[in-house]
């Protein structure tokens, strides 16, 4: 089966940093792949070239879909103040009006929990409410493959909770490329993963395979990758 | 809900449109209030078509207001996460489409509505015995709509120059409101050299070589809309009496400016879409 997402040697360069290294990776359809990295590792960037926010350097993406239904949630969502929740998630509707009918709106609003926030403005939500409407807004056009930059960055462990339910319950319908911070996540969340940092990936494949080849425990196996991984820069870098 | 909503909204939902709305209206009954007061002061006759030259003087506050709040509302990369969210829903076109059409029409409706209120406030009030020109009315009007064109245009030009708001709004506003000023002060400095400093403003055009540079610039066309209320009279003395100045009734008037804006439109369109096209978020 052709992949949903094929990234081949795909660089980008701010002036003299690179920020995305001769990067390659493959996405199945129907997986919830993480993507993890500490700050600086590139993995926003990666997120926006694939949606075309940013350009590459160089290197070639190739999709298994139609590019209109690829989307991304930015890590820390923002929208127009003076629009309601329903009036928001029925503006992202309006691209995909002629395959996503009115009704769904208000079913969307309701499975990320807003339903009570409907009819208020956004202008005065909290950031875990704002990640919760970007959940609807990404969820409305009914992607088939979703880039979320750390959607749990800003929520409370029950909000948090809600969102991961809701990523795993996507599993098998839409592929997910899941950025974050939290090891934790990846790890209950992902059926497979992509470690990375400075640009460069250092593991990429299944979460099982990674866990069985290693005795610590998920977290400090990748701590200690990336540790090995920042010490052999610095080397690099030095000289040495 | 789609863009044009949106844009709908956020007027009348924030501050925006009714301190718009509010500040055409003032412009209107300020050319009203003030032609009042002159015809209690003077023995002249204080005619409708004047308060239509005040309204068109007083009418360049509430332009500059709109024009900082569309500036502001082109600054869309200015919050990068409302950038991304309109960027990854609507295309680059849809999105300066439709803000472009919506704040041309804006201005457009707002002044003529401002334009309107004063016609008949001032019908009410003063002598109405002329008639306003039509065919006159109609050139005028076409100046006005070449202006906010223009405007609209530059305004886009400078959203795409500038990622911030502030940036943008600043750069357009000193277009607008600091080009004229500096103009004039050239002009003065240079008719002063030249020994013709008493020269009255009326004939700068012909004497002043800057003033005739400057004719140049696309929103002197903006000059032209005393045409929207000429009267029989200056038709038959071939002068156009505006705010205490006699005007020739050349339709060649503002030519300068016209041309230019024919010729910058376009390239203004290409490049603002250069370059908002290629702006990463």
């Amino acid at each position: 089966m052709t992949p949903i997402l094929s990234i081949a040697g795909l660089t980008k360069e701010f002036g003299e940093v690179r920020a995305l290294d001769e990067l390659n990776l493959e996405l199945e359809h129907g997986a919830v792949h993480g993507l993890v990295g500490p700050n600086g590792a590139g993995k926003t960037t990666l997120l926006s070239i694939l949606v075309g926010l940013r350009q590459k350097t160089h290197g070639n993406i190739q999709y298994g879909v139609s590019e209109n239904r690829v989307t991304l949630l930015p890590d820390t969502p923002d929208f127009f103040p003076f629009l309601t929740t329903r009036e928001v998630v029925d503006l992202s509707r309006y691209p995909f009006r002629d395959r996503v009918d009115v009704g769904t709106v208000d079913k969307v609003i309701a499975e990320v929990g807003l339903e009570e926030a409907a009819d208020r403005r956004v202008g005065g939500f909290s950031r875990g409410m704002k990640q919760r409407l970007g959940l609807a807004t990404v969820l409305i056009s009914e992607p088939q493959l979703l880039l979320l930059d750390e959607p749990c960055s800003a929520l409370d462990p029950f909000g948090r909770r809600e969102v991961l339910n809701l990523v795993s319950g996507l599993k098998g319908k839409t592929t997910v490329l899941f950025s974050t911070h939290i090891l934790g996540d990846v790890e209950s969340v992902c059926d497979s993963m992509t470690v990375m940092n400075n640009g460069r990936v250092l593991y990429d494949g299944s979460i099982d395979t990674f866990n069985d080849s290693r005795e610590q425990s998920f977290e400090d196996s990748i701590l200690e990758l990336l540790t090995i991984d920042s010490n052999n820069s610095l080397v690099e870098k030095q000289g040495y | 809900m789609n863009l044009w909503r949106v844009e709908l909204l956020h007027l009348l939902r924030t501050w925006r449109g009714w301190t718009l709305s509010g500040v055409f209206l003032l412009a209107s009954l300020l050319a009203t209030l003030i032609g009042f007061l002159i015809q209690r002061s003077s023995t002249s006759s204080f005619t409708y078509d004047q308060t239509l030259d005040l309204y068109t003087a007083f009418a360049w506050l509430p332009i500059l207001l709109w024009t900082g709040i569309a500036a502001s509302s082109f600054a869309i990369d200015s919050n990068r996460e409302r950038s991304v969210f309109l960027r990854l829903r609507f295309s680059l076109a849809e999105i300066l489409i439709s803000k472009s059409i919506f704040y041309f029409v804006l201005v457009g409706v707002l002044w003529l509505t401002g334009f309107a209120i004063t016609f008949f406030l001032g019908l009410l009030i003063f002598d109405g015995s002329h008639q306003i020109s039509l065919g006159w009315f109609l050139w005028g009007l076409f100046f006005f709509l070449i202006t906010g064109i223009f405007s609209t245009a530059l305004i886009l030009f400078c959203g795409a120059l500038f990622r911030g708001a502030v940036a943008s709004v600043l750069v357009v506003i000193g277009l607008n409101l600091g080009l004229p000023i500096i103009a004039s002060l050239l002009i003065f400095l240079e008719l002063l050299i030249r020994g013709l400093a008493d020269t009255p403003p009326v004939e700068w055009d012909a004497v002043s070589y800057v003033a005739r540079t400057f004719l140049w610039w696309p929103v002197a066309t903006y000059d032209a809309v005393i045409f929207m209320s000429v009267t029989p009279a200056e038709i038959a003395a071939d002068t156009s009496l505006t705010l205490g100045q006699a005007i020739e009734l050349e339709a060649a008037f503002r030519i300068k400016p016209l041309m230019s804006s024919v010729i910058a439109l376009p390239a203004m369109a290409l490049l603002s879409w250069r370059w908002y096209a290629k702006r990463e978020v």
